[in-house]
């Protein structure tokens, strides 16, 4: 309780709440997640309607499947691994159906050198030629912070797939920016 | 940008700033609706035994043991009875049976007559393995089909099954299964016409590109696929698998190169391993996709996407001289489906049927489709007599959420009310194909 009577629910609270079937506490769980959901939704899909298709599909499968979570500390990693199990249905169901991806457009940052313009534009590129399973990884880790073990746990592979999956996609990125850097020095614009 | 370099921090902070509240508090709001009118779902153990119990999986483990034993008692019994009684069902009309896959529950395979008789042939709930990409023998007497532990893309190995199927519709037994190495890849494995071979794109990590393995498990790679591709632009190419040219010697394969893979060309391969050829070439930001041959293997349909303008059209080439035969602009369009004598294809353009004759003559949409709501048509194919077609089709349009699917078939010349094949879902229909079933 605050010093005004007010009762104040935790996140874990909130958890709990929902899991016993709260619509209330489950809108205001959904309300402090959808901004991280839907950044990590974009990132790995590179597609912004799919990515807000693939969170609300997510969230409302959450509330579906609360009541089976066991353990409310791992949360967090169950509700990754729903979004990430989305998000490939999303794609699944966009290829079968429309068979055309349409690349995130990012504004530029206020403020950007020229420099800090061609770095952006470089790992956007780089990190668009990544297939999904390895942005995905990438994201967990590098965005969300996820250790591999829970990156793994959150996609649903062995712990090594998710390591090697990443040191692929850092691999990968390293020599895509090299090659782009190769072709810029020769003066010539990057496919 | 210097290169190489340590990439943890510039990338930590490009996908920082990749984060943006654009459109979170809409997605929340329609998400919050649907929540409103959506229940949990809960474990038949926690209802039996309350929320805290019914959870443990030893105490399901347990009532799914014991369920499991009366029902294979008790099953013993009732099939044991009905295979002694059971009449062979008929056989539905000439046109025989249509396959479908479906999403729904997990993916499994369908078996369906024109006037509704379906059963599930392959797979079962829960199961936890995905069955599909399947298609009839031409004799109408096999079904081959691909399966693999769900998440496919991640496990180890899959197999391709050819299965005798009866006239009832009914699978008998397997006559060949081929257990490869995974994962697969998001384009379906494919059978060659005569169920000798299977076809498929193998897994990028492992350097791979487009196989080739016979009955006795020989293996042939045909094209490399990623990181290997020094012929196309771009650093790498990423395969398609197509589909056969009926005489069972080529195999039509989308190659897409080029920044995003959004360079889409047309590659004729050889299955003998002789070289490929480019039949279309790539044209940057132009994608290719729902490619068919026509029955005599003359000619190839496809549907193409230029990015840039969102502009989609159907067109068909000469196999012989990659020359264009006929280009019609469409909405959002499915590939063409060649009719079983090769004069007439359909497509699917904004939600509605259209067929013509192969050469873009005498081109008639059909009327839109109506059930009980609207219903917009997104893949077609013939039946074997070509007096019908069989569409796959929604209850809105498929950008949409929460969309349910439902198969129909329908009259080619958009005579009479179309006829519902599989029932609305909210699980997408897949790999329908149909075949006439000999007497």
């Amino acid at each position: 309780m605050t010093g005004d009577g007010t009762a104040v629910m935790t996140r874990q609270d909130l958890v709990e709440a929902a899991r016993r079937g709260d619509r209330e506490s489950f809108g205001q769980l959904a309300a402090g997640e959808i901004e991280r959901l839907l950044a990590i939704a974009r990132l790995v899909l590179r597609d912004p309607d799919l990515a807000e298709d693939a969170v609300q599909e997510a969230l409302v499968r959450c509330w579906r499947q609360f009541p089976k979570l066991r353990e409310v500390d791992r949360f967090d990693g169950w509700l990754y691994r729903i979004l990430m199990r989305t998000a490939a249905d999303e794609v699944g169901r966009r290829r079968r159906y429309e068979a055309s991806v349409v690349m995130l457009h990012v504004e530029p940052q206020v403020g950007d050198t020229a420099a800090g313009l061609a770095d952006r534009d470089q790992l956007e590129r780089g990190f668009g030629r990544l297939s999904m399973d390895h942005r995905a990884v990438v994201v967990l880790h590098d965005y969300v912070g996820l250790p591999l073990p829970e990156v793994a746990a959150a996609l649903g592979i062995p712990s090594g797939t998710a390591k090697s999956r990443y040191h692929y996609a850092m691999s990968a990125l390293r020599a895509s920016l090299e090659a782009d850097a190769r072709v810029a020095e020769h003066g010539e614009v990057p496919a | 940008m210097n290169a190489p370099r340590d990439l943890d921090r510039p990338l930590a902070n490009w996908l920082r700033s990749q984060a943006t509240s654009a459109g979170s508090e809409r997605v929340l709001a329609s998400t919050l609706a649907r929540v409103a009118t959506t229940g949990q779902e809960r474990y038949v153990t926690q209802r039996l035994f309350g929320d805290r119990l019914g959870r443990s999986r030893t105490l399901r483990v347990a009532l799914v043991a014991a369920t499991a034993a009366l029902l294979v008692a008790g099953s013993v019994a009732i099939v044991g009875s009905l295979l002694r009684h059971q009449d062979p069902r008929p056989v539905e009309g000439r046109n025989g049976w249509i396959t479908y896959s479906t999403s729904a529950a997990s993916h499994d395979i369908y078996v369906v007559s024109e006037a509704g008789l379906s059963s599930r042939v392959v797979g079962a709930d829960g199961d936890g393995i995905d069955q599909g990409c399947q298609a009839f023998g031409r004799d109408g007497r096999t079904l081959a089909y691909v399966e693999a532990p769900f998440p496919s893309d991640t496990a180890a190995s899959w197999s391709a099954v050819v299965a005798e199927i009866d006239a009832n519709g009914r699978l008998t037994g397997e006559l060949a299964r081929l257990t490869l190495p995974g994962p697969l890849q998001a384009s379906c494995p494919r059978w060659s016409p005569d169920f000798t071979r299977i076809a498929w794109v193998t897994s990028p990590n492992d350097d791979g590109g487009l196989e080739l393995a016979a009955l006795d498990g020989t293996r042939t790679l045909l094209m490399r696929g990623l990181h290997s591709a020094p012929d196309t632009p771009g650093p790498d190419a990423a395969l398609e698998l197509a589909a056969w040219s009926p005489d069972g010697r080529s195999l039509a394969v989308i190659r897409s190169s080029g920044a995003n893979f959004q360079m889409s060309a047309l590659w004729i391969v050889p299955a003998d391993g002789s070289p490929a050829r480019e039949l279309v070439a790539g044209m940057p930001e132009r994608l290719i996709g729902g490619v068919s041959w026509s029955p005599d293997g003359s000619r190839i349909g496809f549907r193409t996407i230029a990015v840039p303008t969102d502009t989609k059209a159907v067109l068909i080439v000469d196999v012989g001289t990659g020359e264009p035969l006929f280009e019609q602009a469409a909405g959002n369009p499915s590939g063409p489906a060649w009719s079983p004598d090769g004069t007439r294809i359909a497509y699917v353009s904004d939600g509605q049927v259209v067929v013509s004759a192969s050469d873009g003559s005498g081109r008639r949409v059909l009327p839109q489709l109506v059930l009980d709501v609207p219903a917009f048509a997104g893949g077609v194919t013939w039946a074997p007599d070509g007096t019908r077609l069989v569409v796959t089709a929604s209850d809105a349009t498929f950008v949409d959420r929460g969309v349910h699917f439902t198969v129909l078939s329908v009259d080619p010349a958009g005579i009479g009310p179309p006829r519902v094949i599989a029932p609305w879902q909210l699980g997408f229909y897949t790999d329908l194909d149909w075949q006439e079933v000999p007497r």
